[in-house]
C-alpha cells in the first residue's frame, strides 16, 4: 500500500458517462493487480474528505487507470483533471483476481464493471471469452481493448442498439450451454453478480466476483463494508462467489 | 508513501503512568487492533483499540457510512469479534511493537462492561481501558450510560472493582453537560477522560427520501467536528484533575496542538487514519518537529496554556 500524489497523464470520456483516468503512478502500477482497486482522494466544492474507491482499468508499466460514472460533486472533480494535474491515490487495495495461468476464463461484466475486466483480459495467457451488458448503444466500451489482446468478445445491450438484445447473463448461460470452459470473472452491479452467482453455483461453474462496496477507509479498518464478517476491501473485493452473500 | 523511524526526544509524556513515546494515539475504531497498519506501530504513543464486548456483535446493517462535509458519518454498530477472540487472536498481535495499548470497552449492560475488563485486565499487552459509555450506534448501553452522570459512574465503579489497571473513560458531546459526567467518572474512579466521542448526526436521501444510512443515524467524525471537540476538551480540563486525552478532526499536528493547549495531556487520531494510514504518524512526527522549532523540551507546558483553571 502506497499513498502520494501523482500526475495525470490522460483523462478521457470512453463512453457516453464514463471517464478512463489514467495516472503516472509507479509505485502503485509496479504492485497492482487485477481486481485490486485504488482510493482517490477529491477535491472541489464538496469538501469532500473521503476516498473515492475505484477499481483499476488498466494496469500498464509505470501507469495505471481508473475507470468510473460521474455521480457527484466528487467524480465530477476527478473528471475535470487535465495533463499533469495532480491527483491523491491510495492503493493498490485489496485482493484482486488470482493468476489463472494458462486457464480459459469467461469474463462477465455490466456497465462501468466492465472495466476492472479489462486488465484481466490484457494479462491472461489462456482464452479469453468477454461477455459484456450495457443499457444503450453509446455505452459501450473496452471491446477494442479485449479484442486487440486476443479475446472474443459477445455484447448485450437492453435496447438492442448494439450486439445482442438482452442482458448478458443470457450470454453466459448460452456460453455455458455451449461447452465453452472455464473459470467465470464476473464485476457489475449486485443484481448481476447475484446472477451470476445463481447461474454459477447452480451449474458447479467456478466463479470469482469482484465486489464493490460503500466504505470509508479501503484498507480494513472503519468495518463500514462488512457483509457477512468478510470486509470487502480487505477479504474483497474479489471473492469465490460461494464465499460471499450477496 | 513510508515514514521513516524517528526519534522522539521532545514530546514524550506520562498518562496514568503510562509512558508514551508522543502523546499521539490511534483513536479507537479507526486502526483495528492494529493487524492492517501498514507502518511500525512503535511510531506511535499507543492505540486505543476497536469497541471490545463479551461476545461478538455483527453489528448494523449496510450502509454505514455516509460522507458528509469535512467529515463522515458512521453507524457501524461496534462490529467485534468479542473478547475471547480479541485476547486469543488480535492482542498478541501487538505484543513485538513498544505502544501502548489501550483496550476500548464496550457493553450494553453494566455487567457486560464489568465482564470485558475482568476478562482482558490479566493481559500483559493491555496498559489501560478506555470505557467507552459514549457510542451513538447501539440501541442499549452506550450512549445511554454517557448521558447521565450517575449512570456513567455506576460503570467505572463496576470496572474499577476487577482492575487495578487504569481505567479511561470516553465521553460524549451528545450530553448538555459533559463537566458533570466527567466530574461523575473521576468520582467514581476513572483515572483519566478522553472526549469526544462522534456528534450524532444524520443525512437523508432527497432521491429516496430515506435515511442514507441504515441505522438512520450516526456519528458525525472528523474536521467538521473539531472545534466541538475542542471546546469540550476545554471545559471538561478545567474542571477535572485527572488527564485529559482530546480527539476529534484531527489532521496535522497544528490540529493536535489546539487540543493540547486546550488541556489535553494526549491526543488521538481518528477519521483522518481511514483518509491517509499514516496520518497518526505524521502528526507524531509533525509534533515532535514543532517542539523543535521552538526549542521546547516537552509539550508539558503547553498543556491547557489556552486558558488557566476556573477560580
Ligand atoms: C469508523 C469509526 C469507528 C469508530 N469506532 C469506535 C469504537 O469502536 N469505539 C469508540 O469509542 N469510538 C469509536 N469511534 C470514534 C472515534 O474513536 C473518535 O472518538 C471520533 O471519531 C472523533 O475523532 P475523529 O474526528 O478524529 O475521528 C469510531 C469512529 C469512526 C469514524
Amino acid at each position: 500500500m502506497h499513498q502520494g500524489w501523482f500526475p495525470v497523464e490522460r483523462c478521457h470520456r470512453v463512453a457516453a458517462d464514463v471517464v478512463e483516468l489514467s495516472v503516472h503512478a509507479p509505485a502503485l502500477a509496479r504492485s497492482a493487480q487485477p481486481g485490486q482497486f485504488i482510493g482517490l482522494g477529491v477535491g472541489g466544492e464538496a469538501f469532500a474528505l473521503l476516498r473515492r474507491p475505484m477499481g483499476v482499468s488498466a494496469i500498464r508499466g509505470e501507469r495505471l487507470a481508473v475507470s468510473f460514472r460521474v455521480a457527484g460533486a466528487g467524480t465530477r472533480w476527478l473528471a475535470a483533471r487535465r495533463p499533469g494535474d495532480p491527483v491523491d491515490l491510495l492503493g493498490p487495495l485489496g485482493r484482486g483476481f488470482p493468476d489463472l495461468g494458462e486457464d480459459p476464463v469467461i469474463l462477465v461484466g455490466g456497465g462501468v464493471g466492465v472495466a476492472r475486466l479489462l486488465p484481466v483480459a490484457e494479462r491472461a495467457r489462456g482464452e479469453v471469452m468477454a461477455l459484456v451488458g450495457f443499457r444503450r448503444g453509446g455505452q459501450v466500451f473496452g471491446i477494442e481493448r479485449i479484442r486487440r489482446a486476443g479475446g472474443v468478445v459477445r455484447v448485450a445491450t437492453e435496447d438492442g442498439s448494439e450486439g445482442r438484445r438482452g442482458v448478458v447473463t443470457e450470454l453466459l448461460e448460452e456460453a455455458i450451454a455451449e461447452g465453452r470452459p472455464g473459470r467465470v470473472l464476473a464485476s457489475g452491479p449486485r443484481a448481476l453478480l447475484r446472477a451470476v452467482k445463481g447461474i454459477c453455483v447452480g451449474r458447479r461453474r467456478p466463479a470469482l466476483l469482484a465486489l464493490e462496496g460503500q466504505m470509508a477507509c479501503g484498507w480494513g479498518v472503519c468495518l463500514g463494508c462488512s457483509t457477512g464478517g468478510l470486509l470487502v476491501c480487505r477479504d474483497g473485493p474479489v471473492f469465490e462467489a460461494e464465499a460471499v452473500e450477496l | 508513501m513510508s515514514v521513516q523511524r524517528a526519534t522522539f526526544g521532545r514530546v514524550g509524556t506520562v498518562v496514568s503512568g503510562i509512558a508514551l513515546k508522543n502523546p499521539v494515539f490511534a483513536a479507537a475504531g479507526t486502526a483495528g487492533f492494529g493487524e492492517s497498519v501498514p507502518y511500525d506501530l512503535s511510531l506511535l504513543g499507543g492505540i486505543m483499540t476497536k469497541g471490545t464486548s463479551p461476545d461478538p456483535w455483527r453489528g448494523n446493517p449496510l450502509p454505514r457510512v455516509a460522507e458528509v462535509p469535512a467529515g463522515m458519518l458512521n453507524a457501524i454498530g461496534l462490529e467485534n469479534p468479542g473478547m475471547e477472540r480479541v485476547a486469543a487472536e488480535l492482542l498478541p498481535g501487538l505484543a513485538r511493537h513498544d505502544l501502548a495499548v489501550v483496550v476500548n470497552v464496550v457493553g450494553r449492560t453494566l455487567d457486560e462492561y464489568r465482564r470485558v475488563v475482568a476478562y482482558l485486565s490479566p493481559c500483559p499487552r493491555v496498559d489501560a481501558f478506555e470505557i467507552n459509555v459514549s457510542c451513538p450506534n447501539v440501541s442499549e448501553g452506550g450512549l445511554a450510560f454517557g448521558r447521565d452522570p450517575a449512570a456513567a459512574a455506576a460503570v467505572v465503579a463496576a470496572c474499577r472493582d476487577v482492575t487495578a489497571k487504569p481505567l479511561w473513560v470516553k465521553l460524549t458531546p451528545n450530553t448538555l453537560d459533559p463537566v458533570a459526567v466527567a466530574e461523575g467518572v473521576v468520582r467514581a474512579g476513572a483515572d483519566a477522560v478522553t472526549l469526544i466521542n462522534t456528534v450524532l448526526g444524520m443525512r437523508i436521501d432527497p432521491r429516496t427520501r430515506r435515511p442514507v444510512l441504515a441505522a438512520g443515524v450516526g456519528g458525525l467524525s472528523g474536521p467538521a467536528v473539531r472545534p466541538v471537540a475542542v471546546r469540550m476538551v476545554y471545559e471538561v480540563a478545567r474542571a477535572v484533575d485527572v488527564p485529559v486525552i482530546g480527539m476529534g478532526g484531527i489532521v496535522t499536528a497544528e490540529d493536535a496542538l489546539e487540543f493540547i493547549l486546550a488541556g489535553a495531556r494526549a491526543v488521538a487520531v481518528g477519521t483522518a487514519n481511514l483518509v491517509d494510514p499514516w496520518a497518526a504518524v505524521k502528526v507524531a512526527q509533525g509534533l515532535e518537529a514543532f517542539a523543535r522549532r521552538e526549542g521546547l523540551d516537552s509539550l508539558d507546558a503547553l498543556v491547557g496554556a489556552a486558558g488557566s483553571r476556573r477560580p
